[in-house]
């Protein structure tokens, strides 16, 4: 009952919200009246006219990228996080490591990257994870490291080991701020995405949006601009649903 | 049951000592229940985890039943001072984490704390999560998830300092009620003078940090009937009020 409260709530919010930014789309496009800046009417009926003939390969081929990229990053990212953030040898050892690598801009690691794994799937995918892993690394090892201790020596004194001790108290402690750190990483996906997509390539958003632009089609290049703001859209509506399904205690 | 020799814990991290414990020496009878006393910081929680076996004392002897104490032995109970429930696990979840992390399959962990939690007053609440409970509630979600493990010595780190004075009373006698018919030894660390005499057959009191035993009382009464309208426990209690040095 209430968890269906709350999905109607929040899609009429984000029904709201799309219609308020059509809104002022419309307007400033009446007002600019230049070819690059299509109305949204226009931009969106390109969308779905070109979906099904050559939009939705590029839409696929991005989905999947961010997608395995998200994926590999929360599977090596978590993990070390939460233990770095667990075991003070490892931390000790590791953090300095972690502060010298995490400001460094990996996007300028891009030529070399593409010099190992080649113009293929991989190496956009390998970008991608570099820079999104020290995100939710970093988020995870701050988020385990400030559990109390009280909440471990509860867990010890009811004959708990390690592992449970992760399983059952790190884990579901830390998961909020992971799935925060998601949701963040998201939005830096999709930047870098972008920007790797852009070279030696004919498949993706990235590749779509810069080649409509080149040939001045901007009823395109707006409908592939549609298509990685659904594509975001549907990536944040899976984490909701994961924090909604995992996390049912944080919001009672 | 415990024997405890000359007990000393310091805390010792980034070059800053905190003397917690010094000197602690006293002996308790399997069944009998000890209330530990003191001024806040005095070292009761430090004293609790060195009998769960949570913490090595940094010098002295403690044996449970002749042995080191061992944080992994079933035979010890510990509920922490807030209760120590995870906020993400449901009451029955909570109530049965002991016996999960001890291997129990899911049908004997059901055939335990199902009972325990209807004998609580929890059965309606076994799925709903810590904070949509009421404290009182939450400790004896707390309380369940110990006598689930069925120990023989159950330490209570002040179980009942943050529930309102009618919770309180019903819980004491609550537990009360617990100690004699699980037969177990408690030992409960509380701030409140009134509660330790109601609760204790035994009573340590403790000094300003670090921790030293000031007097060990008898308090045979305990659990008699009409015991908190008796002249013993008023009598009792301004004694301890002397030795804490509260002025009357
Ligand atoms: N892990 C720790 N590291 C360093 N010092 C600690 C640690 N735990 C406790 N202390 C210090 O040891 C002293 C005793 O702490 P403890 O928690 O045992 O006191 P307490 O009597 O339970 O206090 P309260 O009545 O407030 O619960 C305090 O001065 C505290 O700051
Ligand atoms: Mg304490």
């Amino acid at each position: 009952m209430i968890q269906g409260d709350r999905i109607l709530k929040k899609s009429a919010e984000m029904l709201a919200a799309v219609f308020i930014i059509i809104a002022l789309w419309h307007i400033l496009a009446v007002f600019v009246k230049n070819q690059m800046l299509p109305t949204p009417w226009q931009a969106v009926s390109e969308f779905f006219g070109i979906f099904r003939s050559t939009l939705w390969m590029h839409f696929n081929a991005s989905t999947s990228r961010v997608a395995v990229s998200l994926l590999l990053a929360a599977a090596i990212g978590v993990p070390a996080g939460l233990v770095t953030g667990r075991e003070e040898i490892l931390d000790r050892f590791l953090s300095p490591v972690i502060y010298l690598i995490y400001p460094i801009p990996k996007i300028v690691f891009l030529p070399i990257i593409f010099l190992f794994f080649g113009l293929g799937d991989f190496p956009k995918v390998f970008m991608i994870s570099l820079i999104v892993t020290f995100q939710i690394l970093v988020t995870a090892r701050d988020a385990a490291k400030g559990i109390p201790a009280q909440n471990v020596y509860s867990m010890t004194s009811l004959g708990a080991n390690r592992w449970h001790i992760y399983y059952h108290v790190i884990w579901p402690a830390c998961l909020p701020k992971i799935l925060t750190s998601l949701r963040i990483s998201l939005g830096t996906a999709i930047a870098v995405l972008f920007f790797v997509e852009s070279f030696a390539t004919t498949e993706g958003l990235g590749y779509f949006i810069m080649d409509s632009w080149s040939r001045s089609e901007f009823s395109e290049m707006f409908a592939g601009i549609i298509g990685m703001s659904v594509l975001g859209l549907m990536l944040y509506i899976l984490v909701d649903i994961i924090e909604t399904r995992w996390c049912r205690w944080q919001n009672l | 049951m415990i024997a405890a020799e000359k007990l000393s814990l310091t805390y010792e991290k980034d070059n800053t000592r905190v003397e917690a414990l010094a000197d602690i020496t006293f002996n308790l009878r399997k069944g009998s229940s000890l209330s530990v006393i003191g001024p806040s910081g005095c070292g009761k929680s430090s004293l609790l985890f060195v009998i769960a076996g949570l913490i090595k004392p940094t010098a002295g002897k403690i044996a449970i039943d002749g042995r080191v104490p061992d944080r992994t032995n079933p035979d010890t109970a510990l509920i922490l001072q807030d209760y120590g429930l995870f906020p993400w696990k449901t009451v029955y979840e909570n109530a049965s984490l002991g016996l999960r992390v001890r291997g129990y399959n899911k049908r004997a962990q059901r055939d335990i704390v199902m009972p325990i939690l209807e004998k609580l007053g929890l059965a309606e609440f076994a799925r709903h999560f810590p904070t949509q409970l009421s404290g009182g509630q939450k400790q004896r979600v707390a309380i369940a998830r110990s006598l689930a493990l069925s120990p023989k010595l159950l330490l209570m780190d002040e179980p009942l300092s943050s529930l309102d004075a009618l919770t309180r009373e019903n819980l004491q006698k609550f537990i009360l009620d617990i100690w004699f018919r699980h037969s177990l030894t408690l030992v409960l660390v509380t701030h409140n003078i009134e509660e330790a005499v109601f609760l204790g057959s035994h009573i340590l009191v403790m000094s300003e940090r670090p921790g030293r035993v000031i007097d060990i009382i008898e308090n045979p009464l305990v659990g008699t009937p009409g015991f908190r309208q008796s002249s013993g426990y008023h009598q009792l209690c301004s004694r301890l009020r002397g030795l804490l040095g509260v002025v009357n």
